[in-house]
């Protein structure tokens, strides 16, 4: 049985060895007691010739018995572990001569250390694997981060690349905001995006916020039995190992990195691996890395902003200088007019005066008979007062303006001007649409200036309808530019009013501009109206008075017939 | 009843004239007329005027200064002046509340009954 057993499994060497000596002995000491109880044996040849084979049988196996286990330990000894083989050699003293249990033994044994080898070095193979990846993706991050200037893609590729070599199922970045001293969500992978919407860590507050404010990593074997961990914060997480590494810029510490949720490698136990040292060193020196093309990302990116607000800027410098030019144009333009009209006013009044007491000294002395008579004299007088008109709308146009600008509301003003009108009004038949939107907001103006502006835009309203018409006159709120708000006019869209602003609508239903008359009608003496019925002043002046105001004017032909004049008085910074 | 003596100064010998014929030919007044700023206040002394129509604008004195000696003499300074200009914008000359130097003015082209109307309403008694 004990034989079987040597041969049909796996015994010690210990076991072989004892046996093997066992047996090699047992034979010359039977033989001994043998001969020792029957002494007339041990003078027969064969006896002697028995006894004399079972010695030598017996050194014979203690002999091969040594050298067996001379090789096994030779062989142990170049593998460098200790063995069953050799503790029994050197315990007992004692060697097996058994060639056959022994290499039996022999072979059990070196499976098993093969076994152990084979697992070693498929650990040792992953391991190297490992740091060969860590390198690359280091190699790669190092090429990559100089390449890629936008930010969020950087902060994208940054985190996946990560992830992947470390084995990390969910992780995110975080940069720490300095004015709000908190830290703000810029890359996440493995989590809900909805998971992230609110998150926001104060810093020194859950564990990134400790990594943001101290600068060490920390490692966690199970987050659910941390109580640094911010749960309410990071529902997403859940349990498992977790590890967060600062990202710095020399001694400033611009963000950090979770990971978590390592995920198990090949040859890896199949309990919930934790991150290694070698992971965070390899994240010790990836961040180092990264930090500077993050931070060089974000100095492009303000940079950028920079130069698009200075574009922005510019572009709106341009425009105001543009219309600011374009004042100054007109400016020149009327005030030569108006030194001009200055100078022929005094000139052209005092034979205009002239002419009319004259004419008014006949209409009373002549015969009232004369129809003819009157009629010419009415025709003078007519002529004077018309001649005076145009000279007081020059005078109008030239004379130096003291605004008196306070916060008005512009509906008043609107009804009040409609007022003045209204006789006009009646008398040509016309309809008034009033749609004055409620709550506007005070605009600085000079109401009485706008009233004399709006007199007049219902008066070339009422010449434009003799057979009667509507006007139509709408305010309302227009916000600033760039805010939407469906506004639907887009007579004044080019015009620059980033505060926001009050308008005024005036439609008619009359006769329209001429097209190629359009861009004249603000040009002083221009008018298109009947001779004698016009002066040609009555826009000009307007546009000046609204401009001296902040304000701005613009008259277009409507698709649908008629005009539209469109005054806007911009809100006050910061007052909407 | 005697006829309110109106003294009218004014480069503009058309003005002048026209005035005085307007005026005389209501047969309330008696009219002077004076062409030169400069001789004005003499005219005002000798002729002692129930009021003056006095033109602002004139080459060798202003009726501003005018307005300031007849102010100045003691004996001529509750002499009415009404000053006509023709230096005045359209909305300055439809207000009836504006004076000038704190004397009433109507610009021209006057209409003449309009001027009889201010005549009527200032001239001394």
């Amino acid at each position: 049985m004990n034989l079987w057993r040597f041969i049909s499994k796996t015994v010690s060497l210990r076991e072989a060895a004892s046996a093997i000596f066992g047996i090699s002995t047992l034979l010359p000491i039977l033989l001994l007691v043998s001969f020792l109880s029957r002494h007339d044996l041990l003078g027969k040849l064969e006896a002697q010739l028995s006894l004399l084979a079972a010695v030598a049988l017996a050194v014979f196996g203690f002999v091969a018995l040594r050298r067996m286990v001379d090789r096994i330990s030779t062989l142990v000894n170049a593998l460098g572990a200790p063995t069953p083989v050799e503790e029994a050699g050197s315990l007992g003293g004692i060697e097996s001569p058994i060639p056959g249990l022994g290499a039996v033994a022999e072979i059990g044994q070196l499976r098993d250390f093969l076994s152990r080898l084979l697992v070693d070095l498929r650990n040792s193979t992953e391991r190297l694997e490992d740091l060969v990846f860590k390198q690359g993706t280091l190699n790669e991050m190092v090429e990559v981060a100089a390449r890629i200037p936008e930010m969020k893609d950087l902060l994208a590729l940054v985190l996946e690349r990560t992830m992947r070599t470390v084995r990390a199922a969910v992780g995110s970045i975080m940069l720490v905001d300095r004015e709000r001293q908190n830290l703000r969500i810029v890359a996440a992978r493995g989590v809900a995006e909805s998971a992230l919407a609110d998150v926001g860590l104060c810093v020194g507050g859950g564990i990134a916020g400790r990594v943001a404010q101290l600068g060490e990593p920390i490692v966690v074997d199970d987050v659910e039995a941390d109580p640094r961990f911010a749960k309410d914060c990071h529902p997403a997480y859940g349990g498992g190992s977790f590890i967060c590494v600062p990202i710095r810029v020399g001694d400033r510490i611009i963000g950090v990195i979770n990971l978590a949720k390592r995920e198990h490698g090949v040859a890896s136990p199949p309990t919930s691996p934790s991150f290694t040292s070698t992971d965070l060193q390899f994240l010790n020196a990836l961040m180092t890395y990264v930090a500077y093309a993050l931070d060089n990302a974000r100095l492009l990116e303000e940079a950028l902003q920079s130069a698009k607000q200075l574009r922005e800027v510019v572009h709106d410098q341009e425009l105001q200088l543009t219309v600011a030019q374009q004042r100054m144009v007109q400016a020149e333009k009327l005030e030569s007019v108006g030194r001009l009209a200055a100078g022929v006013a005094h000139e052209v009044k005092n034979p205009l005066m002239t002419l009319l007491t004259g004419v008014k000294f006949l209409s009373k002395h002549l015969p009232a008979s004369d129809e003819t008579v009157s009629l010419v004299l009415e025709d003078m007088s007519e002529a004077v007062r018309r001649a005076d008109r145009v000279i007081i709308g020059l005078l109008d146009l030239s004379a130096p303006r003291e605004l008196d600008v306070k916060p008005e509301s512009v509906n008043p003003i609107v009804a009040q001007s409609l007022l003045l009108v209204k006789h006009d009004l009646d008398r040509s038949h016309i309809t008034v649409i009033k749609k004055l939107e409620d709550n506007l907001p005070d605009v600085m103006l000079d109401s009485f200036k706008i009233q004399q502006v709006l007199v007049n835009i219902f008066t070339n309203a009422i010449h434009a309808m003799p057979e009667g018409g509507m006007l139509t006159v709408k305010t309302y709120l227009r916000p600033p530019a760039g805010a939407g708000g469906g506004v639907e006019d887009d007579t004044i869209g080019d015009l620059p009013t980033p505060e926001g602003a009050v308008v005024v609508e005036v439609d008619d239903t009359g006769t329209g501009i001429p097209k190629d008359k359009v861009k004249k009608v603000f040009d002083p003496f221009f008018t298109t109206k009947p001779t004698g019925k016009g002066t040609g002043l009555g826009l000009s002046v307007s546009r000046q008075l609204v401009e001296m105001q902040g304000g701005m004017i613009d008259i277009r032909n409507r698709a649908e017939g008629g005009v539209r004049v469109t005054i806007l008085f911009k809100l006050p910074r910061g007052g909407n | 009843m005697d006829k309110r003596r109106i003294l009218i100064v004014d480069d503009e010998a058309g003005v002048t004239r026209m005035l005085k014929l307007f005026l005389e030919a209501t047969q309330a007044y008696e009219v002077r007329t004076e062409n030169h700023g400069s001789r004005a206040v003499a005219a005002v002394r000798e002729f002692r005027p129930h009021l003056v129509l006095l033109d602002v604008v004139m080459p060798d004195m202003d009726g501003a200064t005018v307005a300031a000696e007849i102010g100045a003499d003691p004996r001529l300074k509750d002499t009415p002046v009404v000053f006509l200009t023709a230096l005045v914008t359209g909305k300055e000359a439809g207000g009836s509340g504006r004076n000038i130097g704190g004397r009433p003015f109507i610009a021209k082209p006057a209409d003449p009954d309009r001027i009889v109307e201010l005549i009527e309403k200032h001239a001394k008694n």
